[in-house]
Formats: C-alpha cells, sequence, structure tokens
C-alpha cells in the first residue's frame, strides 16, 4: 500500500472535484469558499510507522518554534500505521496498515464560537467521505461516523498551546482496507472495505478526505469572517451536521466517559443553535449538555 | 489581605440573616414573560450529575427564538420586576432576587472564598484534573498538591474537543474543589480554591469556628 500525496495533487483534488460539486449548492460563492480552506494540505507529511500522530506533531511543533519558524497552518502528517494510537481518555486505537491515520493541524485564526464547531467540521467531512462509499454512514454525537451499527472512523480534537500560538491538533482514524480488529472491538469496529466488499484504493479516499476537511473548514471560516450573511441560529456546518446524522430522536445512554459510566438515559430533542445536545428524560425535563457521550440504546432511528 | 478582613463580623451576619440573595439578571434583550412570582419557591440546578435544570424563572423571546432561564439555586423568589411583564428589556438588567438558606456547608464555602483563590471556569464545558495534577492527588492527596503559575492543571472538554487548562495565580496547594469530573460548569464558576502552605493553620481555624458557632 502506497501514499502518494503532494501539495499540488491535492490543490487539484480540492480546486477541481470537490468545488464541482460544491457549486451546485453554493453557486459562484463556492470558490471563495474553498480557498478559504486551501490551507488544508499545503504540507503533507507521510510516515511508514510511528507511534502517534499527537505526538509527532508537537514534535515538529516545538522544533520550529525553537527554530523560530512558524508552523505551516495546515499540515498533514499521515503514517501507514500506528504504534500508539489513542481516542480519548487515553483509550487504544487499533491502527495497523490499511486505514487512514492523520493529523492535521490548524493554526487557530478562529473567533471562539466558531472555534467549538472544529469537532463538527472534521465530523462532516469524514462522514461525507464515507458516504462517497458507503451511503448509510450517519454521524453520532459529536462525531462518530457510524455504519451499520458500528464504527468506521473515530476523531480525536485537542487543543496545543505553544508559544504565542494555538493550534488544534484534528486526529482521524478511517478504517479504510483494515478487516481484522483485536477481540475487544469486536462487534463495535467496521471498515470500508468490510462494509463494500471490496479494497478501495486509499489515496483516492485520502484526496477525497482532504478535500472535503478544506470546504468545511472554508465554510467555517467564510461564516465566521462574514457572519452577517449567515443565520446565526442555523450555522451551515450544523444545518449539513444534522442531515448527516440520525442521532436526534434516538433513545440513548449519555455519559461523560461511558466505558466507565453512564449518567442517564433520555430521547435526543435537538441539536441547539451552538452545538449542544437537548436531551429528554423520561420525566420530561430537558437537559442540555455540551461535552460527554452517547451509546444508542434503540436499534433503529426515528428518522428512518 | 485575608488577615484584615473581620471575621467577627461576617460570622454575626450570618447568624442573623443567614441567606444568600441571589440577584438574576437578563441574559440578553428580548421581550420578557415571568414564570414565577414573589413568594415562589424554586429550586435549582440539581440530580446526581447535575444534569436537571432549575425551575423555570422567566422566559425571554428575541426575533421569535424563545429561550427558558432556570433558576440557578433554591429559596424563596424575594423579588420580580413585574413592572417589566410582557415588555422588552434590555440585556444584564436586574429582574429577579431568590432569597437562599445558607447550610452550614455553604457559610464555610463562602467565609473561604474570601481567603481562597479562586480558579474560575473559563468556558461552559466539562472539567477534569490534567493527568499529571490527577495522579499526585491520587498519590498525595488534594491538599499536598502544590500548584503554581503555568501549570497545566486541567483538561477542559468542551464539543468533544478536550484543551488544556493553564494555572494563573499565586502559588498555592489545592484546597477546596467545586466541581466534579463530569459535571458541566458554567463560565464563571469557581472549580477550586487555592491557598498557600502557611495559610492552612488559619484557614483550618475558620473552618473550626464556623462549624463550632453553628453547631
Amino acid at each position: 500500500m502506497g501514499l502518494s500525496l503532494s501539495p499540488d495533487l491535492l490543490r487539484r483534488a480540492i480546486l477541481g472535484p470537490e468545488l464541482e460539486l460544491r457549486r451546485g449548492e453554493y453557486g459562484p460563492r463556492a470558490e471563495t469558499i474553498i480557498r478559504r480552506g486551501l490551507a488544508i494540505g499545503s504540507r503533507i507529511i507521510v510516515e511508514d510507522h510511528i507511534a502517534s500522530g499527537f505526538a509527532r506533531v508537537a514534535e515538529l511543533i516545538d522544533q520550529a518554534r525553537e527554530s523560530g519558524q512558524s508552523f505551516p497552518d495546515g499540515l498533514i502528517l499521515f503514517s501507514r500505521q500506528l504504534s500508539s494510537g489513542r481516542g480519548r481518555f487515553h483509550r487504544a486505537w487499533h491502527a495497523p496498515e490499511g486505514g487512514i491515520w492523520l493529523t492535521l493541524v490548524i493554526a487557530n485564526t478562529l473567533t471562539p464560537a466558531a472555534a467549538r464547531l472544529v469537532p463538527f467540521v472534521i465530523g462532516v467531512a469524514v462522514c461525507e467521505t464515507v458516504r462517497e462509499y458507503a451511503p448509510g454512514a450517519d454521524l453520532r454525537w459529536v462525531n462518530d461516523v457510524i455504519l451499520g451499527g458500528l464504527k468506521v472512523a473515530g476523531i480525536l480534537v485537542e487543543t496545543l498551546p505553544s508559544g504565542d500560538e494555538e493550534f488544534i491538533l484534528c486526529g482521524i482514524g478511517l478504517n479504510v482496507n483494515n478487516r481484522d480488529f483485536p477481540p475487544e472491538l469486536s462487534g463495535l469496529a467496521t471498515s470500508l472495505a468490510q462494509a463494500t466488499g471490496s479494497d478501495i484504493p486509499l489515496e483516492e479516499v485520502a484526496r477525497s478526505l482532504i478535500g472535503k476537511l478544506a470546504w468545511n473548514i472554508g465554510l467555517l471560516h467564510e461564516v465566521d469572517e462574514s457572519p452577517e450573511e449567515h443565520d446565526e441560529e442555523d450555522h451551515p456546518i450544523l444545518a449539513r451536521w444534522r442531515e448527516l446524522s440520525d442521532t436526534v430522536g434516538r433513545r440513548v445512554a449519555f455519559g461523560h466517559d461511558l466505558d466507565r459510566q453512564v449518567m442517564y438515559e433520555a430521547v435526543v430533542e435537538s441539536l441547539a443553535a451552538d452545538g449542544s445536545l437537548n436531551l429528554r428524560l423520561a420525566d420530561g425535563t430537558l437537559v442540555n449538555e455540551v461535552a460527554g457521550e452517547l451509546r444508542y440504546l434503540d436499534l433503529s432511528s426515528a428518522k428512518r | 489581605m485575608s488577615e484584615d478582613i473581620d471575621f467577627d463580623e461576617i460570622f454575626a451576619n450570618y447568624r442573623t440573616d443567614p441567606f444568600d440573595y441571589v440577584d438574576v439578571h437578563s441574559l440578553h434583550t428580548g421581550r420578557i414573560r415571568f414564570q414565577v412570582r414573589e413568594g415562589d419557591e424554586v429550586v435549582g440546578v440539581n440530580g446526581e450529575w447535575r444534569h436537571l435544570p432549575g425551575t423555570p424563572l422567566y422566559v425571554l423571546t428575541r426575533e421569535r427564538n424563545p429561550k427558558t432561564v432556570n433558576s440557578p439555586t433554591n429559596g424563596t423568589v424575594s423579588f420580580v420586576r413585574k413592572d417589566l411583564e410582557g415588555l422588552f428589556t434590555e440585556a444584564g438588567e436586574k429582574i429577579i432576587t431568590i432569597k437562599h438558606p445558607l447550610k452550614k456547608r455553604e457559610i464555610i464555602d463562602k467565609i473561604l472564598r474570601l481567603v481562597l483563590i479562586p480558579f474560575a471556569a473559563p468556558e461552559r464545558a466539562k472539567y477534569y484534573f490534567s493527568p499529571d495534577i490527577q495522579s499526585r492527588i491520587d498519590k498525595y492527596g488534594q491538599r499536598e498538591v502544590m500548584v503554581k503559575p503555568g501549570d497545566e492543571i486541567m483538561t477542559m472538554s468542551l464539543m468533544k474537543r478536550d484543551t488544556p487548562v493553564f494555572y494563573e495565580g499565586e502559588p498555592g496547594i489545592i484546597h477546596s474543589l467545586y466541581f466534579k469530573p463530569g459535571l458541566t460548569m458554567d463560565q464563571g464558576e469557581p472549580l477550586f480554591g487555592v491557598c498557600s502552605k502557611e495559610k492552612l493553620p488559619y484557614i483550618q481555624k475558620i473552618i473550626t469556628r464556623v462549624k463550632a458557632e453553628w453547631d
């Protein structure tokens, strides 16, 4: 398996197929929006085997700062495999050859209101990519990508302050052609190859993903810089998230760290204008949550 | 600074009037509809996970978008700006006061907040200690853990994005905790209070005195 991706190639993918796709909905404005996201993939590093993408990127950011250089916004570090990949709460992330394991570095020039939507932006981009191959994929709040009830992609977003700057590190793990999972992930994870029954060229998936990241990050910047042109109660990123998600209407278990404790069960009522989740308890009380995890308790979505 | 506080006067005040008067201000501009009247009993945020909202106090409607605001605490509604009912109100206007009966633990907390350095939540989010601080707390106990400016002390979890929070303030030990991991804390709410090690005996004296006075 090879990953031959150059910034030029990616730029052509972004301004070619991805832009064409978006013109249908956004018309001539699509080009302005996508150009705001052109920094994504402006520098690419491909490693064979590293321990953790975040740790490696943090080293690179430190090195840049120590040598007085600015760190490139939009840098993407790919690794063909990770030996110590992790998710939230230091959960192990299984990342053998065959998947897309990348860390995207965003220099945080966003307002706080926009920055809080970055996890949604990444989730939307990954889900849009997965849907190109497996149309049944859905987003589970905030950004788990679920395919046939199993997790096909995991996303980790962390803030990394560095000197006077702040970076947002976005880790994306997308199971593409890897088919074997350790016993603890049995019945929990799947891959595109498993779902579709055939292998998919990794470069093709990576190009699509980066195009969608560029578009959605461009859209985030566009709304952030021209808020008067957009409906503050219906951010286009969250509107798109609603289209891609089946979370609203589901009966769920909610918790801060579900591996450790379920806090309560509820039915998801709506996604609020700030991205938080409104949940209805059995006694009718409406609860608003800004962070946490969900597990679906029902088998099918109310949407379907 | 804390040695200048007249604790005798504070104790006397709490003894004669053991209540907190919590003023509620309008959240933003909008047309207001009150949901409570003077004399009504209200409850604050509650539930095992502090996830249950308090009694609805008022509904503020802006651009056909109604927002219900809930009581931050329990007690009795002692004041309502009835003259504003159905009218447009400015942001930050004092509209309701809740008379909240103080428990002994709350009085201790309120007095300690005069002497401890509070560390406030930067945003409405969930918080937990950074792994390093948590392992030191687990090993030595919370009041043995020193913090100093620049220490990565907490992780703020908001919309599945984790952000390190750095301690700013005087060096000291983590004396009082006002949060639990997994609970949503409002912006500006204190997460913990810090005091210098040499002030610990002084603080212990205050706690002992409050406990004795209220027994």
